[in-house]
C-alpha cells in the first residue's frame, strides 16, 4: 500500500529524515514511534503530501506521489494531534463544513455525516457547539471529520491525548474496527500499551532514520529475556542468555522460569536510549 | 462548477457562522471609528469653517493716540470678527497674550500718524502673537490690519481726488475681491464640514482594520492545524481565500453604512454638523467594493508572513495606523509638505479616501473613482497572488 525509498529530507542544514526505507501493507495498524523531534510528524506529513518530498520515492496505492497526489489525498486522511476543527461550530456545521470542502453535497454529505456520527457516537452533541465539548468529545470529532472521506489510509497523530480512559478505550476500539474492509492505519502514540494493543507492525524512529521495524510480537521477543531465580530476577540479553544460564548454574542458583521479551516501554527506551528528549 | 459552486457556499457558511458567534470580537471595528467620525467631527468643526468668521480677541496697545491712530483703532472697532481691548502697558499685553487669554497684541507705534500718509511709511505697527499660533491665523490677522491701514490711504487719496464730488464712495479692499466655492452640484454653497471630511476618512481607516480579524483567523487556522487538514484534502486556496474574502467585505460595506448613520444622525446630536448624503451611491458602492477588496488582500497576504497571533496584532495595527497616517486620514493631505503629500500615494488608504472624497466631498460621480478604485483592486489582486505563493 505504501512503499518509501531513499526517503531524505533536510531543514536548515539539518537532515530531518534520513535514508528512510519502509513498506507498510493494507489492512493492518502500523505504529510509528519514536520521542518528540524523531521526525514522525515529518514523514506523515510527507505521505499526506504537506511537506513536500526531496530526495527519495513514495508510492501509495501503486501510485507515486510526485505524480498523482491529488488522488493520493483523496484516499488518505489525516487525523491530526490538534484538534483541527471549528469551536464555535457544531459538530453536524463542522461536519458539513469539511465535508463541502471534500466535495460531498446533499443527501451523499448527509449520509457520509450519519455514518461518521453513528461511528463516532457524537449523537448527543450533534448541535452542540464544540467548544463546550469535553477533552474525549473533541477528539471523537477530530477523529469524525477525519473519517467523512471513508479514506484506505487513516494516518492517526496522538489522538488519544488529554483524554479520560472511558474515551480513550472507546477510540482505541473504534480505531481496531476500522482496520476491516483492507484499510490500512498509521498510528503515532507515545502510550505504547495503546501500540501494543492495536498495532501488527511497528517502526522505531530517531534522529530521522528508522532504528527498528518488523512485526511487533516477534520484535518484543527477539530482544531480551527476564530470568527468575529462587532469589533474583534478571534480564539478559539473548545473545548472553546460554552464558548466563551456566553461570547462574555454577553459583548453585536455581532457575524457576524464563521470560522470552518484555514490554514495548522498555524495549523502546532501550532503543532510543533513556537520556531525557525535547 | 458545480463541485465548486457547493464548495463555496460550505465554505461561506462556515465563515458567516463561525463570525455571527463571535461577533463580539468585531465590535472594535465598528466601535473605534464611531468614536474617531463623533470626536474628530466635533473637534475640528472649526478648522473646516471659513476662518473669516472666526472671532479673534486682541489687544491694542496705542503709543500714538494721535486721530489718525485713533480713527484707525476706530475703524477696527467696525469689523464684526475682530474683538479687541486696549492695554495701555505693552508689557502686560505680552504677558496676556503669551497665556493666551488674548491671540495677538498690536503695538501702533508712536509716530503712526506722522507716518502713515507717507509713500515711504514703516514700522506703523507691530504684532506680537504666540508661537503656537497657526500661521493661517496669523496670515488672516496680519490681513485684516493690511487691509484696514490701505483703506485708510486709499480713502485719503479718494478724498483728494474727489473733494468736489461727495457723491463718489470709495470702495473698499474687501469689495474689490470676493472668493466663490466651485461645486459640482449647483445647489451646493456651504464649504465642506468637518463631519463631511471625517467620515470619509475614518470609513476608509476602519475598512482597512479588518487586516486584524482576518490575519488572527487564518493564524488561528494555521495553529490549530485546520488550514493543514484542509490542505491534506487537496482543498484549493481559491475556496479558502473566497470564502474570507466575502464576509469581510459584506463586514465592510455594514461599516461604511453605520458610519454614515453616526455622521447623519450622531454627530448632530452632539452639536456637530450633519452629514450630507445627496452623493452618488452607486459611486460610492464601487469605490468602497474597491477598498474592501484591497484590504481584505492585503489582511491575506500579511496573515501568510506573520508567525503568531501576537505578531499580527501588533503588526496589523501598525500597519494600519502608518498607512492611515501616509495616507492622509489622521492629517489631512492638504497641510502635508510637498514631500509628504508625494508620499501618500504609497498608502493604499489613500487612494481609497480621495476616491471618497470625491463622491463625499467633491460629488463627483461613477467615473471619477474608477481610477482610485482600479488602483486598489490592483493592490488586492497582488497581494493575492503574493499570497497565493505562500504556504499559509
Amino acid at each position: 500500500m505504501i512503499k518509501i525509498s531513499n526517503l531524505n529530507k533536510n531543514y536548515d542544514n539539518k537532515k530531518i529524515l534520513k535514508d528512510i526505507n519502509l513498506e507498510i501493507d493494507s489492512g493492518s495498524i502500523f505504529g510509528l514511534l519514536g520521542p518528540n523531534g524523531a521526525g514522525k510528524t515529518t514523514l506523515i506529513s510527507t505521505l499526506v503530501g504537506l511537506t513536500p518530498l526531496e530526495q527519495g520515492d513514495i508510492t501509495v496505492d501503486n501510485k507515486n506521489i510526485k505524480e498523482e497526489l491529488a488522488y493520493i489525498q483523496s484516499i488518505s486522511s489525516l487525523i491530526p494531534q490538534n484538534l483541527a476543527f471549528y469551536p464555535t461550530l457544531t459538530t453536524k456545521e463542522n461536519l458539513e463544513f469539511f465535508g463541502g470542502m471534500l466535495g460531498f453535497h446533499g443527501n451523499i454529505l448527509k449520509s457520509k455525516i450519519e455514518n461518521v456520527i453513528d461511528i463516532t457516537k457524537l449523537n448527543e452533541v450533534y448541535n452542540q457547539e464544540a467548544r463546550r465539548y469535553s477533552g474525549g468529545l473533541k477528539r471523537r470529532l477530530n477523529i469524525a471529520i477525519g473519517l467523512l472521506s471513508d479514506p484506505k489510509i487513516i494516518y492517526f497523530d496522538e489522538p488519544t491525548v488529554g483524554i479520560d480512559p472511558q474515551s480513550r478505550n472507546f477510540i482505541l476500539e473504534s480505531i481496531k474496527e476500522m482496520k476491516q474492509d483492507n484499510r490500512l492505519i498509521i498510528y503515532t502514540s507515545h502510550y505504547m500499551q495503546e501500540v501494543e494493543f492495536l498495532c501488527d507492525k511497528i517502526a522505531i524512529i530517531d534522529r530521522g532514520e528508522i532504528i527498528k521495524k518488523g512485526d511487533l510480537s516477534s520484535l518484543l521477543i527477539e530482544f531480551k529475556a527476564t530470568v527468575k531465580t529462587t532469589n533474583k530476577t534478571i534480564e539478559v540479553k539473548l545473545d548472553n542468555l546460554a552464558e548466563e544460564l551456566e553461570r547462574l548454574k555454577s553459583d548453585g542458583q536455581i532457575v524457576k522460569s524464563i521470560n522470552y521479551g518484555h514490554d514495548l516501554e522498555s524495549y523502546f527506551l532501550q532503543l532510543t536510549n533513556r537520556k531525557l528528549r525535547d | 462548477m458545480k463541485e465548486l459552486y457547493h464548495t463555496l457556499k460550505y465554505a461561506l457558511k462556515k465563515e458567516t457562522i463561525a463570525l455571527w458567534r463571535n461577533r463580539s470580537a468585531l465590535l472594535p471595528l465598528f466601535l473605534m471609528p464611531m468614536m474617531f467620525i463623533l470626536i474628530m467631527s466635533l473637534a475640528q468643526q472649526d478648522i473646516y469653517k471659513e476662518y473669516t468668521n472666526a472671532e479673534v480677541k486682541y489687544i491694542i496697545v496705542n503709543l500714538d493716540k494721535q486721530a489718525r491712530s485713533l480713527k484707525f483703532v476706530e475703524e477696527l472697532k467696525k469689523d464684526k470678527n475682530l474683538k479687541f481691548i486696549e492695554k495701555s502697558s505693552l508689557k502686560e499685553a505680552k504677558r496676556l497674550t503669551l497665556d493666551e487669554k488674548y491671540k495677538f497684541t498690536l503695538l501702533i507705534n508712536s509716530d503712526f500718524s506722522k507716518k502713515l500718509y507717507k509713500i515711504t511709511a514703516k514700522d506703523l505697527i507691530e504684532i506680537y502673537t504666540s508661537s503656537i499660533t497657526k500661521a493661517h491665523q496669523k496670515l488672516y490677522f496680519e490681513s485684516k490690519i493690511i487691509q484696514k491701514i490701505m483703506a485708510l490711504k486709499i480713502k485719503k487719496m479718494v478724498d483728494s481726488m474727489t473733494m468736489y464730488n461727495d457723491k463718489i464712495k470709495a470702495s473698499t479692499p474687501k469689495q474689490m475681491i470676493h472668493t466663490h466655492y466651485l461645486y459640482r452640484l449647483e445647489h451646493k454653497s456651504e464649504i465642506p464640514t468637518a463631519t463631511q471630511q471625517n467620515v470619509p476618512a475614518w470609513i476608509v481607516f476602519s475598512m482597512f482594520f479588518v487586516i486584524i480579524p482576518i490575519a488572527t483567523l487564518l493564524i488561528t487556522e494555521r495553529e490549530d492545524g485546520t488550514l493543514d487538514r484542509l490542505r491534506a484534502m487537496n482543498s484549493s486556496k481559491f475556496i479558502l481565500f473566497t470564502s474570507k474574502i466575502i464576509p469581510y467585505m459584506v463586514i465592510n460595506q455594514l461599516q461604511l453604512y453605520s458610519m454614515i448613520l453616526v455622521g447623519v444622525y450622531i454627530v448632530p446630536l452632539f452639536g456637530g454638523d450633519k452629514l450630507d448624503v445627496d452623493i452618488n451611491f452607486f459611486a460610492l458602492f464601487i469605490i468602497s467594493i474597491a477598498i474592501s477588496f484591497g484590504a481584505v488582500g492585503f489582511a491575506i497576504f500579511l496573515s501568510t508572513l506573520m508567525k503568531s497571533i501576537e505578531q499580527a496584532s501588533i503588526v496589523g495595527a501598525l500597519s494600519g495606523v502608518i498607512m492611515g497616517a501616509v495616507g492622509g486620514v489622521m492629517i489631512p493631505k492638504l497641510v502635508m509638505p510637498p514631500l509628504m503629500q508625494s508620499m501618500t500615494v504609497l498608502s493604499p488608504m489613500s487612494w481609497g479616501l480621495e476616491g471618497m472624497l470625491d463622491v463625499f466631498v467633491r460629488d463627483l460621480g461613477v467615473t471619477s473613482v474608477l481610477y482610485e478604485s482600479s488602483v486598489l483592486v490592483l493592490f488586492g489582486i497582488i497581494s493575492l497572488i503574493l499570497a497565493y505563493g505562500k504556504k499559509l
